[in-house]
């Protein structure tokens, strides 16, 4: 008896029809296995190791997700970063993040989980610090520039203090960085010892939720979002009060500025919308009101902008 | 002598000690990789009729980019009634769970641009977003799939009225009412799309602390900022591995029954 069933949404809707074509080619299977680091293990007894073509399994599934990151622009052999497109280096920043990071497919504590990125912490907490640091340091200098007095040696005296005040900010903004960054190489080495052991190191996508709940495009944006938290990008805010059911809960990101997980997702979704290549009107369509409605619930300061 | 057969019992201690362990990580590792299958197939949308079988060729025109979806939309153009009742049938039939299918059902009746729309999609739009769901709301909200949905209904009522038909504008200040902020936005944002004159009714409408939603304006992709702080990963050179021109190697034809394929054994 397997541990958690599904069953089949219309392969039309979800994009996987369209998409399932192209991932049957055997050059394409060899290397998105060997380049997004597909756990072994982790993809047979059900979840589709032995038959990768089927789009009703799990690993067709994944494997839809990764062709739509990887071909999505007009040249997909152009991966640079220099692209303001993320279309096109979409598929190798996944690739790049993923390095040492397995990828497993699990059956989930519930229907509506996607997928959890486990052993970033390490550089989500030294970006986290060094959010936390340079926000002090934004209303430091802030509150050190004060109305001065304009006669002498009033004015002096008071500039001095501004001075001391700023430096002060200056030297603790210092400090509170090289202990985020110190403190992230500590737990790193704890980390790569703790791995050496015990693959810590994974993304976990989950039945039903992220094979059978979402279309191609939020797969492939979902594993966009995580490899974000790889690149040390925590949610560091609770949701705001016009989230409706989320409110106060944590988890959204404190505004676009912060360039999280949300931040990059909605602008992935976006570009695919707008530019995206051997894809549907529907697909891109459903990219746009996804990235809407991203935008309306995930940050704490509601950015000032649509899609 | 004593000495050595101390640390011929230590590492013989130690070896067993370690084959145990491995055998409990064996063991727990087993544990830990799950089993899944399959328990039923998806359901079938619409009865079948002539229209309920042109609906399922729109569908699949519209997934697939099929050059044929603008003929099969005319077709289906000629008995609007029947198709509002199809597809609404089938947005109500279907479980709330299954946000993409419904999704699609409103994207489907937004193509329409017909009046005999504006009733179910405003309908759609207008309805209560059922509570959260979602218990780990971490990239997964049924309150965002659900407010996809209505944004969707908002948009094909704004393309209905931008086809000349000017009673859906009405619906849309009435939207402008609802309690979801993303809906008052992606409406206000309608409503100006469709009349810049709209700018000062909304403004009478909205109450005050929604107000400054009308300044939320609709952002050209190549506008939007992101900081690119990449770190390019060294390691990856020595394991990269050029990427497959896309459609270069034969692709096989798609079998639901026959397994082609299977990926290398790198454990």
């Amino acid at each position: 008896m397997a541990d958690c069933n599904y069953s089949v949404p219309p392969k039309d809707i979800s994009g996987d029809s369209l998409y399932g074509t192209r991932i049957c080619d055997q050059a394409f299977i060899d290397w998105v296995w060997y380049s997004y680091n597909f756990d072994y293990d982790y993809w047979q007894d059900g979840w589709g190791y032995d038959d990768c073509c089927n789009i009703d399994k799990p690993l067709a599934r994944t494997f839809n997700a990764l062709w739509a990151l990887n071909y999505s622009s007009d040249n997909p052999q152009d991966e640079s970063y220099d692209q303001d497109n993320l279309l096109y280096w979409g598929g190798r920043y996944v690739r790049e993040k993923m390095n040492g990071f397995k990828l497993r497919a699990l059956c989930g504590s519930n229907n509506t989980t996607n997928a959890t990125t486990f052993g970033a912490g390490c550089t989500e907490y030294r970006n986290t610090v060094k959010w936390g640091c340079t926000q002090y340091q934004r209303d430091g200098y802030e509150s050190c520039s004060w109305d001065c007095c304009d006669w002498w040696p009033c004015s002096w005296g008071c500039e001095l203090a501004s001075w001391i005040c700023k430096g002060w900010i200056w030297l603790t903004t210092f400090t509170c960085i090289a202990y985020g960054y110190l403190a992230s190489w500590v737990c790193t080495a704890g980390l790569e010892i703790g791995n050496a052991f015990s693959q810590i190191k994974r993304i976990e996508l989950y039945n039903i939720n992220f094979f059978y709940g979402q279309d191609v495009v939020q797969r492939a944006s979902i594993l966009f979002h995580e490899c974000r938290h790889i690149d040390g990008k925590a949610h560091n805010a609770d949701f705001p009060s016009w989230a409706s059911g989320l409110a106060g809960q944590s988890g959204a990101d404190s505004s676009w500025d912060y360039q999280g997980a949300y931040c990059w997702q909605v602008a992935w979704l976006a570009w695919y919308w707008a530019t995206a290549q051997n894809s549907s009107p529907a697909l891109r369509a459903k990219a746009r009101v996804s990235a809407n409605a991203i935008l309306g619930y995930a940050f704490a300061e509601l950015p000032s902008f649509t899609i | 002598m004593n000495h050595s057969i101390l640390w011929l019992w230590i590492l013989g201690a130690a070896a067993i000690i370690a084959f145990i362990i491995v055998l409990i990580l064996r063991s727990l590792k087993k544990k830990l990789i799950q089993t899944v299958s399959k328990s039923k197939n998806g359901l079938s949308l619409f009865y079948n009729s002539d229209v309920g079988r042109n609906l399922n060729i729109l569908i699949d025109a519209l997934s697939k980019d099929l050059k044929n979806s603008s003929e099969v939309l005319k077709k289906l153009q000629s008995d609007p009634q029947e198709c509002v009742k199809e597809l609404t049938y089938a947005f109500e039939k279907l479980p709330e769970s299954e946000y993409n299918a419904r999704w699609f059902m409103v994207y489907c009746i937004a193509q329409f641009e017909l009046p005999e729309f504006i009733r179910p999609l405003s309908r759609i739009a207008m309805s209560e977003i059922p509570n959260e769901m979602s218990k780990t709301i971490h990239l997964f909200s049924t309150v965002a799939e659900e407010t996809a949905i209505r944004l969707t209904a908002i948009d094909g009522i704004r393309s209905i009225v931008q086809k000349g038909y000017k009673e859906g504008e009405i619906e849309l200040f009435d939207l402008l009412k609802s309690k979801y902020l993303t809906l008052n936005i992606a409406t206000c944002q309608s409503l100006i799309a469709i009349n810049t004159e709209n700018k000062a009714k909304i403004f009478e409408i909205l109450p005050k602390e929604k107000q400054f939603i009308i300044d939320i304006r609709p952002k050209e992709v190549k506008d939007i900022t992101i900081i690119k702080n990449i770190q390019e990963d060294i390691a990856l050179n020595d394991k990269y591995v050029q990427k497959p021109q896309e459609g270069k190697s034969e692709v096989r034809k798609f079998s639901k029954y026959i397994s082609i394929s299977k990926p290398p054994k790198i454990l």
